[in-house]
């Protein structure tokens, strides 16, 4: 959501890393509070994601009133929670996939490790004005309880770990782990139910390859055509509903927004040369490469693959929103002929390309069957 | 039968996650209003724009008045004579 907030890089993002963390929190609760939300639809679906409130509006008005909340500029009207205020445009968070893949860097560790080094000394020098802005926020926000009563306190007595819950809702939504553990190499600790979607990946991926199928023989006018619109259908239908289970009534919907909301901090930091890449001397052309350089300064490394992590989450992200939101009713346009790509084809098609780099299992050679 | 579903399409939900990058910030209609640093800082005075210009048009009344009541009888006298 912050690369959002931010309206432009780097003007925008700038302005944001200098607001205070109590209205970088207005902001968050501001957006839960504008969620497209349609009560027919079902709760924990994309476009009625949860009934839980946002903080009430006697203590977001004077906040309100200093100039914080979406655009107030005329927006194709969606239905919104009630509580949104009239002028406000509808708004929707990311996936929990993309907070998965950008986590997947090793960005919040990273990070965890910059603050470390200049909150307690001077081994990465002395940090800058704004640079001590973006340290407050990002201590106040993500390394330590939020305010109480916010959206973003998911930790508890019984759930201390802020990382610990992320992976827990990791694990229950697509039954993956992050590929590291612990800083010394050990398996984090975290709980991981019963319930969980067992079967993702291997749907997900299924799905990937039937779609390369259908868009690669998109031109395909004369000869069979091996797309397999039906096979398609189900597993689009599979997804929908493993996904959709997990999240009944709304559950995990919090959890969800509070993942995306961190990575999405740290994503912003390194998606330009802000004032704490360029204390760290870590300036680049590319967010996986400002990444790799503050990795090396303070001493422990990103996943080699970080750009097809970066490049992969925001794709996803919308996949994975259309999969939960429209089920089957997707499938014409992944499957449509024509001589160039739809809009779907063609992140399907970087969904491909980047998820076979990370898996290193090619989602365009055809499924071997062992006999 | 399908679960019936609001109005998130595909372009939709696009638009809704649009993100700014450095060559393209978001479209007017999808930008946040977030408070300006030195904007904050005005906002962070005690008393608003109104207010202040209320009591600035309260103080120039009262200092009119005050002005009427010191002009004494004798300083009358002394302007006349002049």
């Amino acid at each position: 959501m912050f690369r959002r907030y931010a309206n432009s890089i780097p003007e925008g993002a700038n302005q944001l890393f200098l607001l205070h963390p109590l209205e970088l929190t207005a902001l968050l609760e501001a957006t839960w509070r504008s969620r497209v939300h349609h009560p027919k639809s079902r709760l924990g679906n994309p476009d009625h994601r949860s009934n839980v409130s946002s903080l009430p509006d006697l203590s977001l008005d004077e906040l309100k009133r200093i100039g914080i909340g979406p655009s107030t500029t005329p927006t194709p009207r969606m239905a919104t929670h009630p509580a949104a205020a009239e002028d406000e445009p509808p708004a929707l968070w990311d996936h929990l996939i993309y907070a998965y893949m950008i986590e997947n860097t090793r960005i919040y560790e990273i990070f965890r490790r910059v603050l470390y080094e200049f909150l307690h000394g001077e081994r990465l020098g002395v940090p800058t004005a704004p640079t001590q802005h973006w340290l407050r926020s990002t201590e106040e926000l993500f390394f330590r309880d939020p305010p109480p009563l916010s959206l973003m306190m998911i930790t508890s007595h019984v759930r201390p770990d802020l990382r610990a819950t992320r992976r827990n809702a990791y694990w229950r939504m697509f039954g993956m782990d992050l590929n590291h553990g612990t800083d010394e190499g050990q398996p984090y600790p975290y709980s991981k139910p019963d319930a969980f979607n067992k079967e993702f990946v291997t749907a997900f991926e299924e799905l990937l390859r039937e779609a390369w199928v259908a868009i690669s023989n998109r031109k395909n006018q004369v000869g069979p055509d091996p797309t397999d619109r039906g096979k398609i259908t189900d597993l689009v239908v599979n997804l929908q509903n493993m996904l959709t289970t997990r999240r009944s009534y709304g559950n995990l919907s919090r959890e969800e927004f509070a993942a995306v909301c961190t990575m999405s901090w740290f994503h912003l930091t390194v998606a330009f040369d802000s004032p704490v890449v360029k204390d760290l001397r870590a300036e680049a052309s590319s967010p996986e490469e400002r990444l790799f350089k503050i990795a090396q300064r303070v001493g422990l490394p990103a996943h080699g693959l970080s750009k097809s992590y970066f490049e992969i989450a925001d794709l996803i992200s919308h996949v994975l929103i259309l999969v939960e939101a429209v089920g089957k009713d997707m499938v014409p346009d992944l499957v449509t002929k024509g001589d160039a790509t739809n809009p779907l084809q063609t992140e399907i098609n970087s969904i491909i390309t980047h998820w076979s780099i990370i898996t290193g299992r090619d989602m365009k050679a055809g499924k071997v069957v062992t006999t | 039968m399908a679960e019936p579903h609001g109005a998130l399409d595909y372009a939709h939900i696009k638009c809704l996650l649009a993100v700014p990058t450095e060559k393209e910030g978001l479209a007017e209609d999808r930008k946040w209003r977030v408070p300006h640093p030195d904007e904050r800082a005005l906002q962070d005075l005690p008393l608003s724009q109104d207010e202040i210009e209320k009591l600035l048009e309260r103080a120039n009344s009262q200092s009119q008045t005050s002005q009427t009541v010191q002009r004494s009888p004798k300083a009358e006298k002394a302007t006349e004579r002049k």
